[in-house]
């Protein structure tokens, strides 16, 4: 389905509402509880990218997350050989690696003569997320074990002493990694829209008939998974940089999982809907555990089903059509059965 | 298409936004109405103490245990009247076993609630994530439990776990004296059994013994087939364990089903009263532990607690060592409270640094280099149940944190 005017509506909405957020929020710890969430909404529109664009079920992408996440931990506590231990050079490489690790992943599962779709794909993400767990397990002497990297120096660095200010935590990091989301949103929202996007989303629903039609599926499969590769790893470079630490569950087939769940429930194909499932699922998790402490996981777990049952299309989805049936119905009652004198024609 | 108009636009703006607003909202008005705190009748500020359990994840099996030992002790302490006075505010929060979560409660106690003390976390990678949060940015005490390898400092920090000194160095020489000379050694892959295991094998060596065998696993594996075949063919006296939680249970029960619990013994320094209901009684008959409290201990103080225990929880209440020890610390940390003559980080510190309590439900403990001096209990698994059948009085826990 083409872009909806509806989803401006969601767009501004939302940007305006999380611009405003922080003034209107007194308790600092919200406001840097949501500047880290926007992490792992990043996270969620990688995934949305190659799941709900092109139809490719990751079970893995927290490992690119991860990826992203380690490089900038080994960069400013280990150091790579003689380069400075700059947290803007672990940045660049937290885009870097997982880009370079999509292509060579790309070339194994999209290439060759049996290229592998659907549930061996997400089976071969699946294991390279739990690879990348064990290894970085397994590795302690450069990647930390069990322990990971913890002290990453970000939390030193002041933008302001006289307001007790840091650049990677609190207030300054939420319009950091939020300005970050919204540009890539809007990126990805003109790429999506783009001629490309439409092959991206004849990939998803026929990719069987697109090369008759001239396209290469290999080509567009592996674009796509690499760009969200490299967005998964900024993600992942910005968690490590607020948290100050990374370890093995970042990795891992947990967090993939629950990153499925948040684009699965927010509405996959949308881009917003993998923002605001991660943005609300991880959220209501914290808030819930918090209120109910034996029962948040049996109460969440419900909500999540009921969702996911009742809303196919998951919640941003829902919305946008309530909205368009709204404005059909309302243009209806103002057009009248014929056309009548407020029609307007494009 | 019709264009937008500007009534229609703002109306779905002002609904948008409402919606945005209100859900972001909605877990401030949750956090109004939690009910995970226990608060004194007192009109006096409460001092809170904030405790992170593992409720949910891996290590959940110890989360009950744990909350209720530190429900009760704030009850013992608020009946008692409190610190100085002062009322104690229990707030525990969901650690789930995970890093992330963890650090995240961690500074929402530090941030938010800005509690006085901080307590609990079993795992050390948990730790290791946590204690910059509480300790160097948050600037609050933190009392840490759990059982672990040594050598974490930091001022703010206070590991009241037993550490290989005071775990491992008397048990092995007893554990060859008593049940043979030759050793296989398991563990979980990281840091603690890595750390261990050389131990081990320094004090069998130095005993006129001998290791056959080492090895490690990944962290959560139960399929322990392979190395029961091992240990079947190198026929040691001891199989030493240093798995924990369900990947003991299957290897406990792997052996069992081997016929080799009736040859060789399966000690380990990680079993407690939390950890018997994982494993049945025939499988669990004999396993050795060496841990600083079970409900088995045979003191006049423990006794009395578990009554008291019980008259909350009801009969035989879910406790284990770590909630024990966290009960422990909220009492050292009362004491120092109330040296100091205030709450303020620094004095409690100092005045902590040298806490002690003639008599616990474990026995006797006092802190040095910001460690606990405590017994230690050798237990063995009997009917389901462990009992106590070794003391080792007033151990050391021989570390140099110079803080």
């Amino acid at each position: 389905m083409h872009r909806l005017p509806a989803t401006r509506y969601l767009e501004v909405s939302l940007v305006l509402g999380l611009l405003v957020y922080p003034v209107v929020q007194r308790d600092a710890f919200q406001v840097d509880l949501i500047g880290k969430l926007f992490s792992f909404a990043l996270l969620g529109i990688a995934l949305d990218l190659v799941w709900g664009y092109t139809g490719l079920l990751s079970l893995g992408h927290a490992a690119f997350f991860g990826w992203g996440g380690y490089m900038v931990g080994f960069v400013t506590v280990r150091g790579i050989w003689l380069l400075p231990k700059s947290i803007w050079l672990g940045l660049l490489l937290s885009v870097a690696v997982p880009t370079l690790a999509a292509v060579l992943l790309a070339g194994f599962l999209f290439s060759g003569r049996r290229a592998i779709g659907g549930a061996y794909f997400a089976i071969s993400t699946l294991a390279v997320s739990y690879l990348s767990e064990q290894g970085a397990l397994a590795w302690e002497p450069v990647l930390g074990g069990f322990n990971g990297i913890p002290n990453i120096p970000s939390y030193q660095v002041m933008l302001s002493s006289a307001h007790n200010l840091r650049l990677w935590s609190g207030t300054p990091f939420y319009y950091l990694a939020g300005g970050v989301l919204v540009a890539i949103y809007f990126l990805l929202r003109r790429w999506v829209d783009s001629r490309f996007g439409l092959v991206m989303r004849a990939v998803r629903d026929n990719e069987d008939r697109l090369p008759f039609l001239g396209y290469s599926t290999i080509r567009v499969k592996s674009v796509v998974f690499v760009v969200s590769a490299a967005i998964a790893g900024l993600g992942g470079g910005l968690y490590a940089l607020h948290e100050g630490y990374v370890s093995p569950p970042l990795l891992g087939f947990g967090l993939s999982t629950q990153a499925v769940l948040w684009v699965a429930v927010g509405g996959r194909g949308f881009l917003l809907g993998a923002i605001v499932g991660s943005l609300l699922v991880n959220y209501f998790s914290s808030a819930l555990s918090g209120a109910f402490l034996t029962l948040w996981m049996i109460i969440l777990g419900g909500a999540l089903v009921v969702i996911i049952l009742k809303l196919p299309t998951g919640l941003v989805g829902a919305v946008l059509s309530w909205i368009e049936k709204r404005r059909r119905d309302h243009s209806f009652q103002e057009r009248g059965p014929n056309g009548g004198e407020h029609s307007r024609h494009k | 298409m019709p264009s937008i108009n500007r009534r229609d636009f703002l109306k779905q703006f002002g609904v948008g936004a409402a919606a945005v607003g209100t859900s972001l909202a909605f877990p401030t008005l949750l956090a109004g109405c939690s009910p995970a705190s226990t608060g004194g009748g007192s009109s006096t500020v409460p001092i809170k103490i904030g405790a992170l359990i593992d409720m949910s994840g891996p290590f959940s099996v110890y989360g009950t245990g744990m909350s209720n030992a530190i429900n009760l002790a704030a009850k013992e302490i608020n009946d008692a009247g409190g610190i100085v006075g002062r009322p104690v505010e229990l707030l525990i929060e969901d650690a789930a076993t995970d890093p992330k979560t963890s650090t995240e409660k961690a500074t929402k106690f530090v941030q938010q609630t800005k509690v006085d003390l901080v307590i609990g976390i079993i795992s050390s990678a948990v730790r290791d994530a946590v204690v910059p949060v509480i300790c160097d940015r948050g600037n609050t005490l933190f009392i840490y439990p759990t059982l672990y390898e040594g050598g974490s400092c930091n001022p703010n920090l206070f590991s009241f776990g037993p550490t290989p000194p005071q775990q491992i160095e008397p048990y092995i020489p007893w554990l060859m004296t008593e049940k043979g000379n030759t050793f296989y050694c398991v563990g979980l892959d990281y840091v603690w059994p890595r750390t261990v295991v050389p131990i081990v094998r320094g004090l069998v060596e130095a005993n006129g013994g001998q290791v056959l065998g080492e090895e490690f696993v990944p962290i959560g594996s139960t399929d322990l087939g392979a190395i029961v075949a091992k240990i079947k063919a190198a026929n040691p006296k001891v199989v030493f364990s240093l798995a924990s939680g369900p990947s003991l249970y299957a290897m406990a029960r792997q052996m069992y089903d081997a016929g080799l619990m009736n040859t060789m013994t399966l000690a380990t320094p990680f079993v407690d009263d939390s950890d018997t209901g994982g494993m049945p009684n025939e499988v669990a008959e004999g396993v050795l532990t060496s841990m600083t409290w079970y409900k088995s201990v045979d003191l006049p103080e423990n006794k009395e607690w578990l009554e008291k225990a019980a008259a909350m929880f009801g009969a035989d209440p879910d406790l284990n060592e770590m909630g024990v020890t966290l009960r422990n610390g909220m009492f050292l940390y009362a004491d120092a409270v109330k040296r100091a003559g205030s709450t303020e980080v620094e004095a409690v510190r100092t005045a902590l640094e040298t806490a002690r309590l003639d008599k616990s439900p474990q026995g006797p403990v006092s802190v040095e280099n910001h460690h606990l001096v405590q017994n230690i209990y050798i237990g063995e698994i009997q009917s389901g149940r462990i009992e106590v059948i070794k003391t080792f009085e007033q151990l050391s826990p021989n570390q140099t944190c110079q803080n």
